[in-house]
């Protein structure tokens, strides 16, 4: 039986007598570790779960660079592309069409250089010194292609796996294919750039069809982490207290027998009390040392914001959460990856804003003896072009760009595939943005097509058609 | 490719319990079947008959009526989305005549409540918002009117044949008339991606064909059809030729803003508009100089911090640059730019420029107040391209690969065989030009008896709204990925007698409501519950938990501050400064009148990119795609929202002040006569002994917490503890809020019995 078959049948025994039907999924978050109520496994969406088969990883870090990096500018070099700086696509690429450019336009010859690192030599530019010490860690994929041009249809689309709005997120799957361990906070946390805003908006993290209970939550990076999670009036857990047991006897009164859904009702604002005590504790820093704050440059204003949300993913996903996805950049394109009017300065401050905490998080979960259970997946939601854009900028091009992977089992030191000599297509081994979020699943121990969700007749999967997973890298 | 189309299938065959004949009922225009006999003596209706006798069948008995508290309030929740008043109740069970209820549901079908609460139910099938969503998220100034259309169309139980057809082809079969006009905006509700620098002009117009296409198939057929788009619908008989073909009845038609305005109105309007960007870009121009100011302040501290080597670099203009100097540069640059962030922090340190800064921050926030409204217009649709475009088969539904080309015909699945399928289309005259006439040829093809789908889709979602499940389960799969029905027969008789009143929504809603079956209990029964876990043979009630709208619409009711006013442009509510910035274009300005935030949430704006948090948690749509049935979920967030968000804290505190006077006493007696004025509000229901009881020692500890808190907060205040507290009536209104807030969380509250 398949996995929705599962939860729908165990929660349709649990469901039957509250007068909830068929495709009402009415859900209970909390009720493992509440001793009261039904046998958790047939009534909480969020218990954990075995996977289909042993999984590599049990928790997954999404560091995601919004905008859109430059794979020539990161991690694939392209000689070609230097000597041809200036001159029109040659006719040998084939035409091209993406948001602002087309193939007329010069080709723009990259700045960067690029070393080899590592016992593997793998090649890295010169934006990611701090990085280039894990480089016998990270399995980079120069392959990648997705299927548009815009930003916020890329992001639906590398979050969610369709261009369209609406599709349930890979955190969403995630905890929907395993539950999350730690009943105390949500099992998938996302953190935005304070710069402002993403794109595609809340939809990238969203749950699409699934129930609520799936969708990613915000934290603040400051302050309390969850909206609503304190009294608006801030009132005492004392007062707190009391108005619960209140609702408790009074609900008592009246409730029947037969009311599985109105117990984990219940126990889900326990949850919520609960929550105002670890929330806040899984993101407080300050518990961290001197040193490890240095690590993560937290004292550096450059890196201070990301190094601090790194430093929070390590705790949180330490703390049992299931997936973490971080963004660098928010806000109008220039303070994302999106260098559209000069590629050259964009890069440069985004990535010096990454490379430190990027580097200390991935040395901090060695140290933990994390990293290897710990998937971590570093990119945008596409790449950039060749040709230029202005004089020195790069427009959007999701024909074939750059990401890497580390940890969770994944085979370190290794670059797959490639694209054409200036950059511009995924010729070598092609990877879609659906043979990721395969290679994601599979990580985790889950099977893309076990893993399923019927929905207005469809049988839906996160990667649709079915994706291939990335073996050279497993 | 092939194992995973094989476990698909398997997944597929798993789940997949309607059988081909189930599916060939759904195919086959429904005949009015006649009424079982029972020998159980229950029942008011041929509904209860055809229930009655599949619970003997199954050897269940249904269950008796509700008591007349239950009902008025099952009926006045289900009809209105609103909780009766104390008075309604009071009436209703004294009313000792014997169709004291048949009076009850006439009065509520006959109020303008009744088209309020029922056009949430279809805006959530044709996936209404007032929003473009997609990066741009743009508002649409005129989508509100096809809601209160549909608000007035139920309000006047309009045909529903005639709403289809009006929504279908408005502008084709009713040319000249506005209201029919305003229907055809159902092809524009959908989702809509628009996209700056070049464009894919082909996949924008099939993106637009795609949604048009899709929610006519999901909100009049019931059929879930979009997978046909890329390839044959695995089990249904819906190939993808059919797809096209029904696609094709959408080939001219185009956006169209049908002005309602005068041209003094647009002349003006385009003289507010010159006027008001003018003053616009003269606020963004000063904001902008004023972070360019210290942009450029911060850059030029920051170059003194360069080497000298670096700093000569930097400013040596970029042609003229040799290599070395590039590659300082290219180093020294991310160093030296600016955010605006770090200039408005740099601002901020400037107390003048701070005061400067502040002040056009809110003339900016004050013009978007003052944004003038764009001309009345008409959200609408209109066949304007000629020669009518060819519709092609698409390979995979790519545009840019089309294969043989299709013409105008209904599904196969649906059209008996001897019939000629290929539908016949006269072009018609539309306000002076030709318009295809394909629309109008589907609607009437929509509505015609022998359709089988669309009464029999219509009739079953309002069976599944009053009973929390559907005749078939599926509402918008009556296809073979569906349920199959509980009660075929039942639904075929609805249907017919639905036709037969001449598609009179308020008569199918009162067969369906003064039935017995619908009058039952909602108590559970072990031993029936044995033989019908699922409760699919409706041996009782089924218990419903309010949706996201009606909970926050009986809140404001409970508290007193709900404001009824109807029909307009979405009001914006205020959002929490974090949520208003998720997004990413625009700002997002409350509207500036507070008594319109208390408006029923069917006239509140929906954004599709942005749903209010709490809304979101009880399972609102998302607008994205045709919604048939909500999830009904229970989670945390839904917790925090009713315990801690601002809205919940006032609300009961104004529920509070709504049942005392102002110099309210809290004695004994006092205190019972608010409690239930409390219960009655909420539940519809005095406080039993046990509830008062309850209710009165929590106000007692919790006005003593309270107080205990006050005094020990008060650093001046050296109160000796081992005194007597001086808990005061201010403390123990606080704790009557405390109460309040409490009783608006009980399951008895979020569920209708």
């Amino acid at each position: 039986m398949d996995h929705q078959s599962q939860v729908l049948q165990s929660r349709r025994q649990w469901l039957s007598s509250s007068g909830l039907g068929f495709g009402s999924l009415a859900l209970s978050a909390m009720l493992a570790d509440d001793a009261q109520t039904a046998s958790p496994s047939t009534a909480n969406p969020l218990q954990s779960k075995d996977p289909h088969f042993p999984a590599k990883a049990t928790r997954v870090i999404f560091l995601f660079m919004a905008g859109g990096p430059s794979q020539v500018e990161t991690f694939d070099p392209k000689p070609t592309l230097n000597k041809l700086h200036k001159q029109p696509v040659p006719d040998s690429f084939g035409s091209v069409q993406t948001q602002q450019t087309t193939e007329n336009s010069l080709l723009l010859g990259s700045k960067r250089t690029f070393s080899r690192f590592g016992e593997s030599g793998a090649l890295i530019s010169d934006l990611f010194p701090k990085l280039t010490q894990h480089a016998d860690d990270l399995a980079i994929v120069r392959s990648l292609h997705a299927d548009s041009i815009v930003h916020s249809a890329a992001l639906y689309q590398m979050n969610s796996g369709r261009t369209l709005m609406g599709h349930p997120t890979v955190g969403s799957w995630i905890n929907y294919g395993l539950g999350t361990v730690n009943q105390n906070l949500p099992g998938y946390v996302v953190m935005l750039d304070p710069d402002g805003t993403l794109v595609g908006g809340p939809p990238c993290w969203g749950a699409g069809y699934f129930p609520p209970v799936f969708q990613g939550t915000l934290f603040r990076p400051d302050g309390v982490p969850i909206l609503d999670l304190l009294p608006h009036d801030n009132r005492s857990r004392k007062r707190q207290r009391n108005s619960l047991d209140l609702l408790n006897k009074l609900n008592g009164l009246t409730r029947r027998s037969d009311d599985q859904v109105l117990l984990s009702r219940l126990a889900t604002y326990e949850l919520a009390f609960r929550m105002q005590m670890h929330a806040p504790e899984a993101i407080d820093v300050s518990q961290e040392s001197k040193t490890t704050h240095n690590m993560y440059g937290i004292g550096d204003s450059k890196t201070a914001d990301f190094g601090t949300r790194c430093l929070m993913a390590r705790r949180l996903v330490e703390r049992g959460v299931r997936f973490v996805q971080l963004y660098s950049g928010g806000g109008p394109g220039n303070l994302t990856w999106d260098g559209h009017s000069d590629i050259e300065e964009n890069h440069l401050r985004m990535a010096a804003q990454v490379d430190q905490p990027v580097a200390a998080l991935i040395s901090d979960l060695k140290q933990r003896g994390l990293f290897d259970s710990t998937l971590i997946i570093w990119g945008g939601e596409f790449g950039r072009t060749p040709m230029s854009q202005g004089e020195t900028g790069r427009d959007h091009s999701p024909f074939g760009f750059s990401m890497w992977l580390a940890g969770g089992g994944i085979k370190g030191g290794v670059t797959v595939g490639g694209t054409d000599d200036i950059g511009l297509r995924a010729v070598e081994n092609p990877y879609h943005v659906r043979d990721l979020h395969a290679t994601i699943l599979h990580q985790l121990g889950l099977d893309q097509h076990k893993l399923s969700f019927l929905h207005n007749g469809r049988e839906e999967i996160l990667t649709d058609i079915g994706g291939k997973v990335i073996s050279e890298i497993i | 490719m092939k194992p995973q189309i094989h476990s698909i299938i398997f997944a597929l065959i798993a789940a997949m319990p309607l059988t081909s004949s189930a599916q060939e009922w759904a195919f086959t225009p429904p005949q009015r079947p006649s009424t079982p006999e029972t020998s159980v003596d229950w029942g008011r209706s041929p509904i209860d008959q055809f229930v009655l006798h599949r619970l003997t069948q199954k050897q269940l008995s249904p269950s008796p009526d509700a008591s007349r508290h239950t009902l008025i309030r099952r009926l006045t929740l289900g009809l209105h989305g609103l909780l009766p008043t104390a008075k309604e109740v009071t009436d209703f069970v004294n009313d000792n005549r014997v169709d004291a209820y048949e009076h009850l549901v006439d009065r509520l079908l006959n109020s303008p409540r009744f088209g309020e609460r029922w056009a949430q139910h279809w805006l959530d099938v044709v996936r209404y918002a007032d929003s473009d969503g997609f990066e741009y998220d743009d508002p649409r100034p005129h989508a509100w009117r096809f809601r209160d259309y549909t608000i007035a169309s139920l309000n006047s139980d309009k045909p529903f044949d005639r709403f289809v057809k009006e929504q279908i082809a408005g502008d084709e079969l009713y040319p000249g008339e506005p209201n029919a006009l305003i229907g055809t905006g159902i092809h524009r509700l959908g989702p809509l991606r628009l996209n700056a620098g070049l464009q894919d002009d082909l996949k924008n117009r099939q993106e637009l064909l795609t949604e048009m296409t899709d929610a006519v198939g999901s909100a009049f057929l019931g059929l879930t059809i979009g997978c046909a788009r890329c390839h044959d619908h695995k089990f249904d008989d819906f190939p993808q030729a059919d797809y096209f073909r029904l696609q094709s009845f959408f080939a001219a038609t185009v956006p169209l803003e049908w002005s309602l305005a005068s041209d003094e109105e647009i002349a003006q309007h385009e003289k507010d508009m010159a006027t008001w960007t003018v003053k616009s870009e003269t606020n963004s121009d000063a904001i902008q100089a004023l972070v360019d100011k210290h942009s450029k302040d911060l850059y030029q501290s920051r170059l003194k911090l360069l080497s000298p080597a670096q700093q000569v670099a930097v400013q040596t203009p970029i042609a003229e640059r040799d290599d070395e100097q590039q590659r300082i540069a290219a180093q020294a640059e991310g160093f030296l730019a600016v955010s605006e962030q770090q200039a408005v922090k740099r601002i901020s340190k400037d107390a003048n420029d701070l005061n400067k800064y502040m002040e056009l921050q809110n003339e900016k926030v004050t013009l978007l107040r003052v944004k003038p409204v764009p001309p009345a217009a008409i959200m609408a649709v209109e066949d304007s391209l000629h020669p009518t475009p060819d519709t092609h088969l698409l390979f995979r539904g790519e545009p840019h690969q089309p294969r043989e080309k299709v013409q105008p015909q209904f599904p196969t699945m649906l059209v008996s065989t001897e019939k000629p399928v290929l539908a016949t289309v006269n072009p018609v005259e539309v306000d002076g030009h030709r318009s295809s006439g394909r629309r109008a040829a589907l609607a009437n093809w929509m509505v015609q008896p022998d359709n089988p789908l669309t009464a029999r889709v219509f009739v079953n979602r309002v069976w599944q709204y009053h009973f929390a499940q559907g005749i078939v389960s599926t509402p918008n799969d009556f296809g073979a990925m569906g349920q199959a029905p509980t009660h075929p027969e039942l639904l075929d008789w609805l249907t017919v007698e639905f036709i037969e009143s001449g598609w009179s929504v308020k008569h199918l809603q009162k067969i369906i409501v003064t039935s017995s079956t619908y009058r039952q209990r909602s108590v559970f029964r072990a031993a029936a519950a044995d033989i019908d876990p699922d409760n699919q043979l409706l041996w009782r009630m089924n218990r419903r938990r309010l949706e996201a709208e009606e909970i926050r619409d009986v809140v404001l009711q409970t508290s007193g501050d709900l404001n009824e006013e109807a029909g307009g442009p979405g009001v914006r509510l205020p959002l929490h400064p974090e949520i208003a910035r998720l997004q990413y274009k625009g700002t997002w300005q409350p509207d500036p009148d507070d008594t319109q935030h208390y408006r029923r949430s069917i006239y509140t704006f929906i954004k599709r990119n942005i749903r209010p948090p709490m809304l979101e948690s009880f399972d609102s749509p998302s607008t994205l795609t045709s919604c048939g049935i909500r999830n009904v979920s229970v989670h945390a967030a839904q917790a925090l929202a009713m315990m801690n968000s601002e809205f919940m804290q006032i609300q009961a505190e104004a529920f509070a002040r709504n049942i005392t006077s102002l110099n309210q006493k809290y004695t004994p007696g006092q205190l019972k006569i608010v409690i239930n004025r409390a219960y009655m509000a909420a539940l519809s229901r005095d406080a039993t002994r046990e509830e008062l009881k309850l209710g009165r020692r929590f106000i007692h500890t919790q006005s003593i917490t309270i107080c205990k808190e006050r005094v020990q907060d008060d650093p001046a205040d050296d109160y000796e503890y081992t005194l007597p507290l001086p808990v005061t009536d201010a403390d123990r209104f606080q704790a009557l809020v405390d109460l309040c807030h409490i009783i608006l969380n009980l399951d008895d509250f979020m569920y209708v019995q």
